[in-house]
């Protein structure tokens, strides 16, 4: 069986490592008469000299004190005045070696200690530069910050987004706890230094806690919550405590940033798709139909928006034709402007001889609780031209601009009659009807041209869109539509386009 | 834009003065939903001193009559500036909003 020594006594420490002053004294008093030499402390004789010396005869002693450590020096076998004097001499020359002795070695120990913490230090920005991740950053300030200080438990709580909280080593506070002393460290701005013993099971005064706000672009954002034996954190630990949480934030704020950047270009990138999905759902080709010359075009705003037309064009059959705008932009816009354009399509697929308003009517019956959910609506304006009648029936759900501009005439707005779908549960909307003659015009188009602007703020407008429309009406559909679309751009003269512009023109031919 | 709140007996009265267009929805919607909390079944927006509105702010007071439908109660609009009043003419929603020309003929019109 192997004996496990006792950690050697501080004392004997010092008479190891002074052992040839320690024999000058003890040699001295022997070769002065003595019969021996002993140190004793309150566990027992740390030195006696010689090793034979009986320490039950009758001796001399004074005391020796060393910071804490207390002890006695013995001469056995003398008891004069001139050799207590001696003694007392003796053992003021053995204190404060012994002194300077301890001292060496609490100095020795700091400088171990402090390496030991600049190693951890370098170690812990070591490591959390080298992560991308929040997760890891915080896991790691655990880890490590618990290592740096001599922690017995160490976590970090980050409440934002799904919130993030690691323990090390193992969980001790629970996030209740956490995100309690968060709120009270995120209000002040200030550590927070408690003494949890009781609450969590040590006794009073052996445990002291901090929690230490890591701060992100000035706000408290997420802290560094330590738990260790003793009473409290001395002045150095809480300054390498603030330079710690301080890198941390920083570590943090980049990780973020990196995050941020990440999921623009990964959104930039679906927006794209999003947007090349949009223009591929509007009709490609133009459709031929009797009596009128069609054109169209559409060029969306740099969000995908929620802009739409619509051709059906069956041989033998009226045209039947639609343009809409859903409010908003971005992804929920186009969503909307994907399923009703979709519904738009079967419905006047399979509305045979279906007019205008019941086209209308079907969209918003299907359409209303959805508009509703999602907190939008969609202008729509069905057209329905009818080559056999020359007529052109309409249905106008809260849409403009509708110019008609009849042949050799002066060009006016068409009006809505009712509100756009998902407005009202119900279309309240009516069929209306018009001739429509060779060389008359119908131009539906969506607010992104009259709203417009140039660099001074100042709009399009609907008058300079009427006076173009009357002014380009004698040219071919295609041609109004480009004439439509330089003259904005002129007028916005590098004003980014705010909104889409989407324009349908039809021309009455013979 | 700025947004001030009163209350008449149970109907909140709301100003609004300024541009009311995407930029201000989330800012908008949160102070409708102040007042709705406070009287969920009545709002009269006085609109006098706004000076454009876009077609998203159109959409939030559609979204905002329709919560108040729904609790038999209505999203009410006065005091509309002639060129924003056009923007309701045209897009029809005149037919769907009550609008009264000042806050005085809304509260003399409404039951008390």
């Amino acid at each position: 069986m192997i004996a496990t020594a006792a950690p050697p006594h501080p004392l004997q420490n010092f008479l190891r490592a002074h052992h040839n002053h320690v024999s000058a004294i003890t040699n001295s008093w022997l070769e002065m008469g003595a019969a021996g030499v002993g140190i004793c402390t309150g566990d027992g004789w740390a030195g006696v000299w010689p090793e034979t010396c009986r320490l039950d005869m009758p001796g001399i002693h004074v005391p020796m004190k060393a910071g804490q450590m207390n002890a006695e020096l013995w001469v056995f076998g003398v008891s004069d005045a001139v050799a207590m004097t001696r003694l007392e001499a003796d053992a003021v020359l053995l204190s404060r070696l012994m002194a300077l002795e301890y001292e060496l070695v609490d100095m020795t120990q700091e400088l171990i200690s402090s390496q030991d913490q600049l190693l951890a230090l370098f170690s812990l920005s070591n490591a959390m530069q080298n992560q991308l991740s929040l997760r890891e950053v915080l896991n790691t300030l655990a880890h490590e910050s618990s290592k740096l200080f001599n922690l017995i438990y160490s976590a970090t709580f980050l409440p934002s987004g799904n919130g993030e909280m690691f323990h090390y080593p193992q969980p001790v506070l629970d996030d209740h706890y956490m995100l309690r002393v968060f709120q009270t460290v995120a209000r002040s701005g200030q550590r927070l230094v408690f003494s949890e013993g009781p609450v969590i099971g040590f006794p009073p005064d052996t445990l002291c806690g901090l929690v230490e706000p890591i701060v992100i672009q000035g706000e408290v954002k997420a802290v560094l919550c330590l738990l260790k034996q003793g009473v409290r954190f001395e002045s150095p630990e809480l300054k390498l405590l603030s330079g710690v949480c301080d890198q941390a934030g920083t570590q943090i704020k980049n990780v973020l940033l990196y995050q941020e950047t990440l999921a623009q270009a990964r959104l930039n990138a679906e927006m794209e798709v999003a947007k090349q999905l949009q223009i591929r759902l509007l009709p490609h080709h133009l459709p031929e139909v009797n009596g009128v010359d069609v054109a169209a075009a559409s060029l969306p705003a740099l969000q995908v928006g929620g802009d739409f037309y619509h051709f059906a064009a069956q041989p033998g059959e009226p045209f039947m034709f639609a343009v809409g705008d859903v409010t908003g932009k971005g992804m929920p816009a186009a969503l909307l402007m994907a399923m009703t354009r979709t519904l738009l399509k079967s419905k006047t697929r399979t509305l045979q001889q279906s007019s205008p308003v019941d086209v209308l009517g079907a969209v918003n019956d299907e359409m209303y609780e959805d508009y509703t959910e999602i907190g939008m609506f969609s202008t729509m304006f069905v057209g329905l031209y009818d080559y056999w009648e020359k007529v052109l029936y309409f249905a106008n759900g809260g849409h403009s601009p509708v110019i008609y501009c009849p042949a050799g005439s002066t060009a006016f707005m068409l009006e809505a009659d009712g509100p756009p779908v998902g407005v009202l549960p119900e279309c309240i909307c009516e069929n209306q009807l018009m001739e429509f003659h060779p060389g008359d015009v119908l131009v539906v188009a969506t607010d992104g041209f009259n709203e417009a602007r140039n660099p001074q703020g100042e709009m399009f407008g609907y008058e300079r869109l009427l006076a173009l429309i009357e002014a380009s009406a004698s040219e071919s559909a295609q041609t109004i539509v480009n004439n439509l679309y330089q003259a904005v751009a002129a007028f916005s003269n590098g004003n980014a386009q705010d909104d889409d512009q989407t324009v349908v023109v039809i021309k009455g031919v013979r | 834009m700025e947004l001030k709140m009163r209350t008449t007996g149970p109907l909140a009265i709301g100003e609004m003065s300024g541009r009311f267009d995407t930029l201000e929805n989330a800012k908008v919607s949160a102070w409708l939903d102040s007042l709705l909390a406070n009287n969920p079944s009545g709002i009269l927006l006085n609109m006098s001193n706004v000076t454009f509105v876009d077609s998203s702010a159109l959409s939030l007071l559609v979204k905002y009559m329709k919560t108040c439908r729904q609790n038999n109660g209505d999203l009410i609009i006065c005091g509309l500036q002639s060129h924003v009043r056009v923007i309701f003419d045209l897009t029809r929603l005149d037919k769907v909003f009550r609008i009264f020309s000042t806050e005085e003929e809304a509260l003399h019109a409404l039951p008390s």
